[in-house]
């Protein structure tokens, strides 16, 4: 089906990975500077050294002031998967700073129990919300074709997760909403302006994230009206409801280590019961979808670095893991293969296992990987 | 009659598929998602600034898509003289694109159009409004003004021997906000050879607007994302349920 | 070299000679050709080329320094000899398609390789056609034709000229195409077939054909 086959040869460049941090330099849009530290090192240390978290705390306070609700209407909404990072923020925005939070869900691929219990916990706990669950022949479908054609299932799912919450926003007349935070700053990446970080600019999440317009999604089975749950409101009309959304990290010093000590501190919040989700050491952490496994593990076939990388490095620049630390536990969890509920992701993609291969191999990008003696390898391993 | 085009344009840094914004490339793609069979003709762009590595990459790139690839080919980017033309044709070409070295020397597309055909040769604008509010022609990868109004200039590479004209917006590229149809159809009205329109596509209408609004012979998009079967076959099904004429 | 010659026909590979006379794409030509599974030569050497079963003459470019270069390799008393004597089979393409003819009018008056009582003429000026040509269009199947063995009605190919080809022999004629005026697409005169699309630029179809040319008895 694919004319093109891949070669060995297109401007390869060798894999360099953080002098601080683990993250690779074939993350999408990384930047190293001459020294070799990665861009979110950088905003690490700033974060710790020199930002002013006085003033962006008064920022953000005079932000809240403008759009505090004083008759018993939401003035916020928070995008919010039941995980530790939006959860805190939920929680610090009504119980710290008597905000009226709409909680916003639109629902993980595949639910699980450990990500229902900790919703529920959350609204036990005093929130209003909202749960969104797209179409599932429609959203299978994509889910299919965006793991076949760009080895990522969740593409569909990103454009609803942005989508659905501005949504209700217009929809509610709401002006706020928070999401957590910007990860080309935070994780790695391009920061397009200076209020990138500040405020969501949802062009650049396109541009991103999605990489294409959900409406151009339409084919024999899927028609535009089926696509309602994908397509961001248009900008003018978003300007002209004044709503704006904005990262809460950017006001707060972000970590998640210390977002999970705090949201377990207030709800009965529970953890991966396998004591370590697959693919990293962590526990804590994108619990609520069974495909997140797969997600994670096509980061690594395609990018080189999977949910081991990603989590030792922010444990890194957050002063919560050396580096040796970090690379004994890379080298023991980031290759793993997602075997948790693998069956039924499959059955979700409608895809058999040989074909579940050729897909995966079909996106093993040739400066990560080599084939000798007929096994897949890694060009660059991560030094000791 | 003849039907309107879809085109893929690939933008190639230094062998590399990259993404660009405003003519700056961005980041990279990987080759390997990308797959159509239903695209009209592409086009693979030379974005490596000079100097900055090795010309061979983009040859090898070129080779690659021309032997695996059985829609006409156009090939551009730091073309500079007749030779460069040979090279290219040689190597699995169709048509060779120039846009700075015809604005140096104008007589290099006479030239070509002699010893190639004007078949051969497309040329390439690159424009966006200056500080004036006026259309300038832009060279050296949109970075330089030249006093040139793309209308004009459009005339004159047509009496010089174009083939076709490739016009982009460097304003709208990679913005996903549609053509600079203002622009496009000046160009499109002021000659009668086919004008290729790029910059700025994000969504079909994008693409049906830069049929009707900007009367282009073909709409080309350097969204990677529209070089897979699915979506040029989306596209295509939008396009004709709009009646544009164009192959299903 | 007699060696050669006796060894390949005993073997009975098929030689198809894709000629190379310094214009054209031949790299596409041979492309299709080898995703079809023949083998090919591509030359411009005359006793490759009277050693060849078939012949494919490609071309991209102007008429004028097509057959130019075509006298200068002496390519013309060869393929004279090969084609009009040996009765060989050759498909020309586009601007090798044009070159059959008797004269061309691009950049002044010249002589084909008079294969064909045609001439190749410009489209005419007309304010809503722009030239050149460019695109996929259609072709008519004014005739049967071996090169259309197993294609569709509706099948488009790639077309990318100003010129076309004008028969004076209507009887050669197998395939019309409509752009601005009716014009001569394709054409077949006993082993002579030409067509001003490109097929090995023409996908599906177009390889369908090349594999018609090469599979033909």
């Amino acid at each position: 089906m694919s004319f093109l086959k891949k070669t060995d040869n297109h401007g390869i460049r060798d894999i360099k990975y953080c002098k601080k941090c683990l993250m690779p330099n074939s993350r999408p849009r990384i930047v190293f500077n001459s020294e070799g530290i990665c861009n979110a090192c950088l905003y690490s240390e700033e974060k710790y050294q020199d930002i002013n978290w006085e003033d962006r705390k008064k920022e953000f306070l005079s932000i809240l002031e403008k759009y505090k609700s004083t008759d018993g209407t939401w003035d916020c909404v928070v995008p919010w998967s039941g995980g530790k990072d939006s959860s805190s923020i939920a929680y610090k925005l009504k119980y710290e700073y008597n905000m009226n939070p709409l909680l916003v869900t639109f629902s993980p691929m595949m639910p699980n129990e450990i990500g229902t219990h900790n919703r529920e916990a959350m609204i036990r706990a005093g929130f209003d919300h909202l749960f969104f669950r797209p179409n599932q022949k429609v959203h299978r479908r994509l889910a299919k074709r965006f793991f076949i054609e760009r080895g990522n299932p969740k593409v569909a799912w990103d454009a609803g997760v942005n989508a659905i919450p501005v949504q209700v926003a217009l929809n509610y007349k709401i002006k706020l909403v928070f999401y957590a935070e910007h990860g080309e700053t935070e994780y790695g990446g391009k920061v397009i302006d200076k209020d990138s970080s500040k405020i969501r600019n949802f062009t650049e999440v396109i541009e991103h994230q999605i990489g294409d317009d959900p409406s151009n999604w339409i084919d024999d089975e899927i028609s535009l009206n089926d696509l309602q749950s994908y397509i961001y409101p248009a900008l003018p009309e978003i300007e002209r409801a004044e709503t704006r959304a904005y990262y809460f990290a950017f006001f707060h010093k972000w970590s998640m280590f210390e977002n999970y000590k705090y949201i377990k501190d207030k709800i009965d919040f529970k953890i991966n019961p396998q004591g370590r989700t697959s693919g990293t050491f962590t526990n804590f952490d994108s619990l609520d979808d069974k495909m997140d496994p797969l997600y994670y593990y096509m980061q690594y076939i395609k990018f080189g670095f999977g949910r081991t990388i990603r989590d030792a490095s922010r444990f890194i620049q957050n002063g919560h893991m050396t580096r040796a630390e970090g690379i004994k536990a890379v080298k023991a969890y980031d290759s793993e293969f997602p075997k948790e509920h693998f069956e039924e992701v499959l059955d979700y993609l409608d895809i058999k296992y040989d074909e579940f291969q050729q897909i995966v191999d079909k996106h093993r990008n040739p400066e990560i990987w080599h084939k000798r003696d007929g096994v897949w390898q890694v060009r660059f391993p991560l030094p000791e | 009659m003849v039907r309107k085009r879809l085109i893929i344009v690939l933008t190639i840094n230094n062998g590399v598929l990259f993404r660009t914004r405003n003519f700056i490339p961005d980041y990279r793609y990987t080759i390997n998602f990308v797959d159509a069979w239903s695209v009209d003709e592409v086009v693979l762009l030379d974005i490596t600034r000079p100097g900055d590595g090795d010309r061979k990459n983009f040859y090898e790139v070129i080779k690659f898509f021309s032997k695996n690839c059985f829609v006409p080919l156009t090939v551009g980017g730091g073309v500079k003289s007749i030779n460069d033309f040979k090279i290219l044709l040689g190597m699995g070409a169709d048509k060779v694109s120039i846009n700075t070295s015809a604005l140096e020397n104008p007589n290099i597309i006479t030239e070509a159009a002699k010893s190639f055909g004007s078949q051969c040769v497309v040329v390439s604008i690159d424009a966006k409004k200056n500080s004036a509010e006026e259309y300038r022609v832009f060279s050296d990868f949109g970075t330089k003004e030249t006093e040139h109004n793309p209308n004009d200039w459009a005339k004159e590479i047509t009496r010089l021997g174009a083939g076709e004209i490739l016009i982009q917006s460097i304003d709208r590229d990679g913005m996903l906000e549609g053509y600079d149809n203002e622009l496009n159809k000046m160009i499109s009205d002021s000659v009668n050879i086919p004008v290729l329109v790029c910059g700025g596509a994000g969504n079909w209408q994008n693409f049906l607007d830069g049929f009707t609004k900007g009367n282009a012979s073909a709409v080309c998009t350097t969204n990677i994302y529209h070089f897979t079967e699915s979506s040029i076959k989306s596209a295509k099904q939008y396009l004709k349920k709009a009646n544009i004429h164009i192959r299903i | 070299m007699c060696k050669v010659f006796f060894r390949r026909k005993s073997i009975g590979i098929m030689v198809i000679a894709i000629i190379n006379y310094g214009l054209g794409n031949l790299s596409s030509v041979a492309g299709a050709i080898e995703r079809l599974g023949y083998k090919y030569i591509i030359t411009n050497k005359k006793e490759e080329i009277r050693n060849s079963d078939k012949f494919i003459l490609p071309g991209v470019g102007a008429f004028a320094e097509g057959m130019q270069n075509i006298k200068n390799l002496e390519l013309d008393k060869i393929l004279n000899e090969v084609v009009l004597e040996h009765k060989k089979p050759i498909l020309g393409i586009c601007l090798g398609f044009h070159m059959m003819a008797h004269e061309g009018f691009e950049f002044g008056h010249h002589a084909g390789l008079g294969w064909l009582e045609a001439s190749v003429i410009k489209f005419e000026i007309d304010k809503n056609l722009r030239l050149p040509h460019v695109g996929w269009n259609d072709l008519f199947m004014v005739r049967e034709s071996k090169l259309f063995y197993n294609i569709p009605e509706d099948a488009l190919f790639y077309y990318v000229h100003s010129y076309h080809m004008k028969c004076k022999m209507k009887e050669i004629v197998t395939g019309e195409c409509l752009y601005g005026e009716r014009f001569t697409s394709t054409i077949e005169n006993n082993n002579v077939y030409g067509t001003q699309f490109h097929p090995e630029k023409s996908q599906k179809w177009g390889l369908q054909l090349l594999r018609n040319f090469v599979e033909m008895a």
